[in-house]
């Protein structure tokens, strides 16, 4: 009884690992075959077919094997793109997707019209509550949300084909999630379309003030290494610096978004405002300026200097976004 | 519009929800953060989807398509992280539960420790009726002390209740103080310990006090009968043989000597707590206590019937096969069979040259065995038999 149930317990193991009885430990252990290239293991698709039932949304079994296949390729299971992905591995990332909201999605995308009605029916008040929320008006919330809906439905076409935004998810979040987001980008899109001549961000660059004289060597160093030590800060830190100067945003609105208490974004403020009053610091002093006098360049008047924090904090990032994701 | 604030290119809402999610593995997660903390018009995005999911709150549970599935799914994900883990732990608990898990046997024995059991009284011999008859339980006179002492007496009352011959223990102690062979009980009939050792006085006859070195007497002797029976109580496999013969039992008055012309009492309290009485008449004096415990004969039993004389002891198995030793020694002697049918029982052989005083010498002991067909064999050394 007892072998008979470690039996048990050790072939499903072995299965959970991706190796099968037969198989050596270093087989196992070996790269296997790029995920991208050998796409989803069978097994596993067999047992997501099962549990998502998405033939109760219209959807084949050949569709949901590309549906997956394609989202397999894209990401490589979440592994960079040269590692191998073993059984364990594809099935710990698919388990890690929405899969009952992408197989919903994917079916409305299809024009399924039960699928359909199962979106209105969960997500239609809902889609309304968040564009209300967004636009702080509910007219425009309503208009809002009726603009999404109806290019949710694929009413847009691109060269005669019907393009629902619904393709786009890949449930690797929440469709609810995606719903918001998506209506906060295009609350954005239409605030920046209608006010082409008042964009939302301005520069607050001072005119140049052709009487002012030349700052002094040490207000020119001083800035210097304010923007030395503000390039070097990291991505978070730079995050949270925009966030609260720069947005205006309150320390519970950026702790949401980073999922962190609130309280941590308070910690961290300081202890990133301290490290770049050090990293000044000693910028100053690597510059040829004393300690006293580094000390009183940091005491001069953020006035007199010539210092753009927007320009420092938001310049672009070296690399476009999408070459480094590679979707 | 500045390229600053506004990079070519931007997540797309996929992204950016899954990294509010934290649905998005590290390396990816840090090239969101990047951006947003340059590119305005996302971080703007993220805000207001936060915003909006703050003031309408999201159900719990996304929509399941089937309960089954998403029982079979977290089931099947908790057991996979778990298999390994969960049988090692088996193992471990088989592993211990068969070096540990008590043996069958230790289970007897621990049965067995159980309260002793009624006091089996053999039937009275045919000789003892008269003075069975005068066995009254009486009120204990007041200057007894040990009438407080139920225990003891209770446990007396149970050796007294066995039959003794006319020689009995008060008698001695009668005949110490008294004047001789004639018994306490015979000769002027007293009030005794409650129901202890049988004699007492009839019912209707005037209680008379009793002699106060025959009280003291019989207190020491309760005394040592209650460490008899917190001795059986305590091991329940000491065989206790209650001697008066052998016993000095000191009056508060002086030196009396209580000699038990009777035989001896032998109350054996084996492995099953119930007591065994010898058969009333049949034990010599100075028979020693004898420990039965882990008594195992050569043959693999215990002994069914044991009996001790001469520095001599004589076992019966549950077969009917008889072994002897010599003193305290380990060894048992197979005794070759010289009886008929099969002994069921070996015993000491009273003495008939005892007297009632108690004085004589004593003449070597015999040993008896009782065959399944009540015949009698006779041994002086235990090993040479003959029939009676």
């Amino acid at each position: 009884m007892f072998l008979q149930l470690f039996f048990k317990a050790s072939l499903a193991y072995l299965w959970g690992v991706g190796m099968t009885p037969i198989q050596s430990v270093d087989s196992a252990a070996a790269p296997g075959i790029p995920a991208a290239r050998s796409g989803a293991h069978p097994a596993v698709l067999d047992d997501l077919w099962r549990e998502c039932d998405a033939s109760a949304w219209g959807l084949t079994r050949t569709d949901f094997d590309l549906i997956l296949s394609s989202l397999a390729a894209a990401h490589n299971f979440g592994l960079e793109p040269e590692e191998a992905a073993t059984r364990h591995r594809q099935a710990g990332w698919f388990l890690s997707l929405k899969l009952n909201d992408l197989v919903l999605a994917r079916a409305c995308a299809a024009g399924n019209e039960r699928a359909w009605e199962r979106f209105v029916a969960l997500y239609e008040q809902q889609l309304i509550r968040a564009a209300i929320a967004i636009t702080g008006s509910e007219t425009v919330g309503r208009d809002l949300a009726g603009q999404l809906y109806a290019e949710l439905y694929g009413l847009t076409t691109r060269d005669g084909q019907r393009r629902c935004p619904l393709e786009s998810y890949r449930g690797r979040g929440s469709l609810i999630g995606w719903l918001r987001t998506t209506l906060a980008q295009r609350h954005v899109d239409h605030y920046r379309l209608t006010r082409r001549e008042e964009p939302i961000e301005e520069y607050d660059a001072p005119a140049a003030d052709p009487v002012t004289a030349q700052p002094s060597a040490e207000l020119r160093l001083l800035g210097e290494a304010i923007e030395e030590a503000l390039r070097r800060q990291e991505a978070e830190v730079r995050f949270l610096l925009a966030s609260y100067y720069i947005d205006g945003r309150t320390l519970a609105e950026i702790a949401r978004v980073l999922c962190v208490h609130e309280a941590t974004v308070s910690r961290k403020l300081h202890r990133a405002i301290d490290g770049i009053r050090k990293q000044v610091l000693r910028n100053l002093l690597a510059s040829g300026l004393s300690r006293r006098a580094a000390q009183e360049a940091l005491g001069a008047d953020p006035r007199d200097l010539d210092l753009h924090l927007k320009k420092l904090l938001q310049d672009p990032p070296s690399e476009s976004f999408q070459e480094k994701v590679a979707l | 519009m500045n390229q600053a604030l506004q990079p070519e290119l931007h997540p797309d809402a996929e992204s950016l929800n899954a990294f509010m999610e934290r649905a998005l593995p590290q390396p990816e997660r840090a090239q969101i953060l990047e951006h947003i903390a340059a590119c305005s018009q996302c971080r703007q995005i993220v805000f207001l989807s936060q915003q909006a999911a703050a003031e309408t709150p999201t159900p719990t549970a996304a929509p399941e398509a089937s309960p089954q599935a998403a029982w079979y799914r977290r089931w099947n994900l908790n057991w996979r992280i778990a298999w390994a883990p969960a049988a090692a732990f088996a193992l471990i608990v088989v592993v211990t539960l068969l070096l540990y898990w008590p043996r069958p046997a230790r289970q007897a024995e621990m049965a067995r420790n159980t309260p002793p059991a009624p006091i089996v009284s053999p039937a009275p011999s045919p000789s003892e009726p008269a003075i069975q008859a005068e066995v009254r339980p009486s009120a204990p006179p007041a200057s007894v002390k040990a009438a407080k002492k139920s225990d003891a007496i209770n446990a007396l009352r149970e050796l007294a209740e066995e039959p003794v011959p006319a020689t009995s223990y008060t008698g001695v102690v009668a005949g110490e103080i008294g004047t001789g062979s004639q018994s306490y009980a015979e000769r002027a009939p007293t009030s005794q310990a409650p129901g202890a050792f049988g004699q007492g006085i009839p019912a209707n006859a005037p209680a008379e006090p009793r002699p106060e070195p025959a009280v003291a007497a019989w207190e020491e002797q309760q005394q040592v009968a209650d460490e008899l029976s917190k001795i059986n109580k305590a091991t329940h496999t000491t065989e206790a043989r209650f001697s008066a013969k052998g016993d000095s039992i000191r009056s508060s008055e002086g030196m009396v000597k209580a000699r038990a012309a009777a035989p001896a009492m032998t109350a054996k309290s084996t492995l099953s707590s119930s007591f065994e009485i010898s058969p009333p008449g049949s034990a010599p004096f100075g028979m020693a206590a004898t420990k039965a415990e882990a008594v195992k004969l050569p043959s693999g039993f215990a002994p069914v019937s044991i009996a001790t004389a001469q520095h001599r002891t004589v076992a019966v198995d549950p077969a009917g096969s008889l072994f002897v030793r010599e003193g305290s020694a380990a060894n048992w002697e197979p005794v070759v069979h010289q009886w008929t049918g099969r002994a069921v029982e070996v015993r000491v052989q009273q003495p008939q040259s005892v007297g009632a005083s108690g004085n004589a010498a004593a003449p070597p002991a015999a040993f008896e065995i009782v065959n399944d067909s009540n015949l009698v064999w006779v041994s002086q050394d235990g090993k040479t038999w003959k029939a009676q």
